[in-house]
């Protein structure tokens, strides 16, 4: 990318909310049912059908807000959004125009850092708003004709608009990766993509590098996975950008991506800016969102990845390769912080949890015969060095399996590393005299060529010697 | 008199009005509304000599607020019914003539 | 025995209760009348015999083993064709709906099912409620029983005249600028709008939502208390559905307790009312005089814009609710479109009959950009002005009395080329739905040519009750009460 040109990118994010019901509908939603039953004569627009809002709806897009730290309207309303479409029954659309339940906000995002063990920049990117709104139903092409399933109509959906405050795919990419993972943490979605959870699209467009001004925005659509959002973007900007170099005017257009082949068409049959004639709907009445019901639903939002990550690094000395695989599922972030009630040291119960036990477990944590007491249990048994490092990742598998208490296991198996110090120098002592090739290249400088004497202790021990007192020695012994 | 009322407004695009409302008119129902509606927009002019400064608009009769329901769902009713209104269905989707990508 | 047709619902109830006559019965004399009047009068657009028979037989069967549920037990009560029954047509008379059955049914008509009323018959109305004759109907013109040459008022004129020729005792209509009131003043029928919010809308074809209220048509007051104690009180379903359970007037209807302050506003009393309406109005202000009610003018400034915030309003909001209209998942879908969008326009155009498209248009207007401000949110606010009218006149007065209508029931095709002529038939109706009051017409008199003359009562939010009971000692003082047309029937005779 030439640094003549800045990209400027802004963001709208639908997201399903995982609720029971539909919107305005007591109707249930799941995905991949049958087509057309998930419906009720208000999803199907049957002539005196009215909407009823859906009180959990409003709850966690207020719960959204509060995370996202934006300003909560204190009364909210609802419009009619209107356009004629197939898979939109009323051939309007329950919205939010002008007074919806959020404003500003932002979203704290993290950008790749120089190497995976480093944390990169973190930035806010501003919202403008977030309202509320119903899902339309799937419309699927069949070449001669289409065909309609109004099972997904009426799902509530969050519209998320940010700022233009993106200005790379990449950082566009975190943001969905951000989003996404705080709104799982709360348990206000599941955001799986696939599942058209959660839908992004993108306006694009470039400007001269330090210009205040605004391009001509494109608008980028079918963006259907989160890497598909990056790719699509990417391949965007250099599009704009080839064509402006070219000297070519950019026009205001709406663009598909085709992930398929690697690039954006112009979508055919997209008329003129539409019309939607926006008026309150007198179906539904302002919904009044008091301090006392903004407090009950703050009381129970987890604490956000980032600050969590924050404290691991800062109070709790964690590596940030470990804390940031930490806070990737609060579940685990959950049960690693219940290690730490348990006893566990953070460092050690920190990195079973991130790496030896997520490498193991299948499905979810809390399915485990073992849990945190179990975890903190081992991190001290490592602490104490009672066992090595190995022994330690192999009671772990084994436990995540078939359950059963650490210490009780070791004490059974003796599994104990051994460091007695006088022992272990006897074999330190044997193992040199055996090495002579190895002792002579670590003379000569190779620093390496030390483990396989190490290794010869460690046979001799069955594995079960302390390594590090082994190092020690050996390296005590061979500095005569 | 059709045609003064008509020449106040002019603005009055039926054509475009059709677009909107996605409802076919061919050139005489557009001569005959066209007139019709430019008196009614004629007569409703009047609401211009009101004071209404300050004044909220009304959107519900009923001074209502939060009115909620909780979020429990309810069996869905079985599609039958519904299907069988419908003029055109394969698979338990509703078909319509092939719609141009939006 | 009264001949049957002319009994009102209280008067079954009397008979049915007392084991004189049964439902059946009933129904059957019905059938009989309907079929004998409908080739003149035509309130009907379909109507079917089997299931209100079995209906019937199921409201005897509950009688015979004690289960009777109230006082509409067994009554038959005809519906407009803008509520929905399962498994039923639903059609607001309309091209654009034909064949289509609801799969549901409406909280009102369920009510009214629970209260052991024979529900039967599909009225016919205006097409979407649009329209002050019934000429607007995709289908046929429905004629005043007491005048087949002259229109029975609308949107609700099949509902008005089913009840003045005998069809049915009690009819269901709605209202949303006069729809029952009106075509109950043309036809000499009680018809009352109650308070918006008080019977629920679901189930209720929408035309204009802040607006539109079910309500009874029928030939007493008594049978008006029935219909809303069966009808009204919470539903869940409709969000603007005020809280509180069913009432219970219809025990209630004594003459109301001590004299009450009758406002008489002077904005209903101007040029375009006929000499006739006005006379009978003046002789009902004096018969409550007379009663010992005080009688005064009052002002509401803001009346005389009452169609104008109507037909902006309520035209917007008609554009919206007629947008799933369009032959996608029910109702006629037009043949040979090019594309599923080229779908959306030949149905409409095809399904809509005039006044329906002229309002969608007019609705899309005054929504649309640039348009807003000027006309819709302009609207809005005189709107609010009309309530507040209201709010001060009430503050004084506990009721207001007007005529229902400028003038008496026109002959059909008189204005049916005129919109702004047809609309200004609302002028005295339109502003109690703008404010979501309550109100109500009785029977006062005929005209010189012995067309009926309907009296209406307004009152502020959820006074019902007093307007019933004024409405009842007008009645006890009158000779209106369970009045059916003269209607020459297919064997040309009189009834």
């Amino acid at each position: 990318m030439s640094a003549a040109w800045e990209p400027v990118i802004g963001l709208e994010v639908h997201v399903q909310l995982g609720t029971a019901s539909k919107m305005f509908s007591p109707v249930p939603y799941r995905f991949g049912e049958e087509p057309n039953t998930l419906i009720d004569p208000v999803v199907w627009a049957l002539p005196g059908s009215l909407p009823v809002i859906n009180e959990e709806a409003v709850a966690k897009t207020v719960q959204l807000g509060l995370l996202l730290g934006c300003e909560i309207a204190p009364v909210c309303k609802w419009d009619r959004k209107n356009y004629f479409y197939p898979d939109s029954p009323k051939n309007y659309q329950i919205s939010q125009y002008d007074q919806p339940v959020c404003r500003h906000g932002s979203v704290e995002i993290e950008l790749a850092g120089p190497s995976r063990a480093e944390m990169g920049p973190h930035r806010e990117v501003r919202l403008t708003r977030i309202h509320l709104e119903e899902d339309v139903g799937k419309l699927t092409h069949y070449g001669k004709d289409s065909g309609v399933d109004y099972n997904r109509a009426g799902t509530p959906l969050v519209e998320i608009v940010t700022e233009p405050d993106l200005h790379s795919a990449e950082e566009a990419y975190a943001f969905l990766t951000c989003l996404r993972r705080m709104l799982v943490h709360a348990g206000l979605s599941d955001c799986d993509m696939e599942k058209g959870q959660l839908r992004c699209d993108a306006n694009i467009s470039l400007r001269p590098a330090g210009s205040g001004k605004l391009g001509t925005k494109v608008e980028l659509k079918n963006l259907n996975s989160i890497s598909g959002v990056r790719d699509g973007i990417a391949h965007e900007i250099r599009r704009q950008q080839r064509e402006l170099e070219r000297g070519n005017a950019l026009r205001q257009e709406t663009r598909r991506w085709d992930a398929e082949k690697g690039q954006t068409r112009e979508m055919r049959g997209k008329e003129e800016a539409h019309d939607y004639r926006y008026f309150p709907d007198p179906d539904l009445l302002p919904v009044r969102i008091s301090e006392a019901w903004k407090a009950e639903l703050a009381a129970t939002l987890p604490e956000r990845p980032f600050d969590r990550q924050r404290r691991y690094l800062e109070r709790l000395g964690l590596p940030y390769s470990t804390a940031t695989v930490l806070i990737g599922e609060r579940e685990v972030a959950d049960f690693f912080e219940a290690c730490l009630t348990e006893g566990g040291d953070p460092v050690i119960a920190g990195n079973l949890v991130a790496n030896d036990l997520l490498r193991e477990r299948r499905g979810s944590l809390a399915e485990l015969p073992i849990g945190p007491a179990e975890v903190a249990e081992l991190a001290g048994l490592l602490a104490h060095r009672t066992i090595a490092h190995a022994t330690a990742r192999e009671l772990l598998a084994e436990i995540v399996q078939t359950g059963g208490s650490p210490s009780a296991l070791v004490r059974e198996r003796g599994l104990e590393q051994r460091s007695d110090t006088g022992e272990l120098e006897a074999l330190c002592r044997e193992a040199i005299e055996n090495s002579p090739k190895a002792v002579a290249q670590y003379r000569e400088g190779n620093a390496k060529a030390i483990n396989a004497v190490k290794g010869q202790v460690m046979k001799a021990t069955g594995g079960k010697a302390d390594p590090q007192v082994v190092n020690q020695l050996l390296e005590k012994l061979l500095a005569d | 008199m059709e045609d003064s009322a008509t020449a106040r407004h002019p603005e009055l695009d039926l054509e475009a009005l059709g677009r909107l409302a996605r409802i076919r008119l061919r050139d005489e129902d557009r001569a005959e509304f066209q007139p019709q509606l430019a008196r009614i927009l004629g007569y409703v002019e009047q609401l211009s000599r009101v004071e209404v400064e300050g004044v909220e608009p009304m959107t519900h009769p009923v001074p209502l607020e939060n009115i909620l329901r909780p979020d429990r769902a309810v069996a869905p009713d079985s599609r039958e019914a519904y299907l069988d209104n419908a003029p055109a269905t394969r698979n338990g989707e509703v078909i319509v003539p092939r719609v141009i990508e939006e | 025995m009264t001949a049957l047709h002319t009994c009102t619902a209280g008067d079954l109830g009397t008979l049915l209760d007392r084991g004189e006559v049964g439902s059946l019965e009933i129904t059957e004399h019905l059938l009989a009348r309907l079929e004998a009047c409908e080739p003149r009068i035509r309130a009907f657009l379909s109507w079917e015999g089997e299931d209100a028979r079995a209906r019937a037989r199921a409201s005897d069967e509950r009688r015979r083993r004690g289960e009777s549920r109230g006082p509409l037990e067994g009554v038959p009560v005809a519906l407009k064709d803008i509520v929905a029954v399962e498994g039923q047509p639903l059609g607001c008379a309309s091209r654009i709906l034909e064949g289509f059955r609801s799969p549901y049914t409406a909280t009102a008509v369920r009510r009214l099912e629970e209260a052991g009323a024979v529900v039967f018959g599909r009225l016919n109305m205006d097409e979407f409620a649009m329209g002050s004759s019934t000429e607007n109907s995709g289908y046929h013109p429905t004629a005043n029983p007491w005048d087949n040459r002259r229109v029975p008022g609308g949107s609700s004129g099949g509902s008005a005249a089913a009840v003045a020729a005998g069809e049915a005792p009690i009819a269901l209509g709605s209202d949303t600028g006069g729809s029952i009131r009106q075509p109950a003043a043309f036809c000499g029928t009680v018809g009352l709008k109650p308070t918006y919010g008080r019977i629920s809308r679901y189930g209720l074809v929408a035309f204009a939502s802040s607006l539109d209220q079910i309500g009874p048509l029928a030939r007493s007051v008594e049978d008006v208390a029935l219909f809303l104690d069966a009808t009204c009180g919470h539903d869940p379903r409709d969000s603007t559905s005020l809280p509180g359970g069913p009432p219970a007037w219809a025990g209630r209807l004594a003459p109301p307790e001590g004299p009450l302050r009758l406002g008489v506003p002077r904005e209903f009393f101007g040029e375009g009312l006929a000499p006739e309406v006005r006379e009978a109005v003046e002789k009902a202000l004096r018969f409550y005089e007379q009663a010992g009610h005080s009688v005064e003018e009052v002002d509401l400034p803001h009346a005389e814009y009452g169609v104008a915030v109507y037909y902006i309003v309520a035209t917007a909001e008609a554009s919206s609710n007629l947008a799933r209209f369009d032959g996608i998942r029910y109702g006629q879908r037009a043949p040979g479109a090019e594309d599923g969008i080229d779908l959306y326009y030949r149905t409409r155009e095809e399904g809509f009959g005039p006044e329906v498209v002229r309002r969608i248009l007019l609705g899309t207007y005054v929504l649309s950009s640039g348009y807003y401000d000027a006309y819709y949110l302009r609207a809005q606010k005189v709107r609010t002005l009309v309530q507040r009218d209201f709010e001060e006149v009430f503050a004084r007065v506990d009721a207001l009395v007007s005529p229902t209508t400028p003038t008496v029931a026109f002959r059909e095709g008189d204005k049916i080329d005129d919109p702004l002529a047809m609309y200004l038939n609302d002028i005295y109706t339109i502003p109690a739905n703008l404010a979501g009051l309550p109100a109500l017409s009785v029977p006062c008199g005929f005209s010189p040519e012995g067309m009926p003359i309907g009296l209406q009562l307004m009152g502020p939010v959820l006074a019902e009750e007093r307007l019933l009971q004024l409405a009842r000692q007008f009645e006890e003082g009158h000779d209106f009460r369970g009045q059916v047309a003269p209607v020459e029937t297919g064997e040309g005779r009189s009834s």
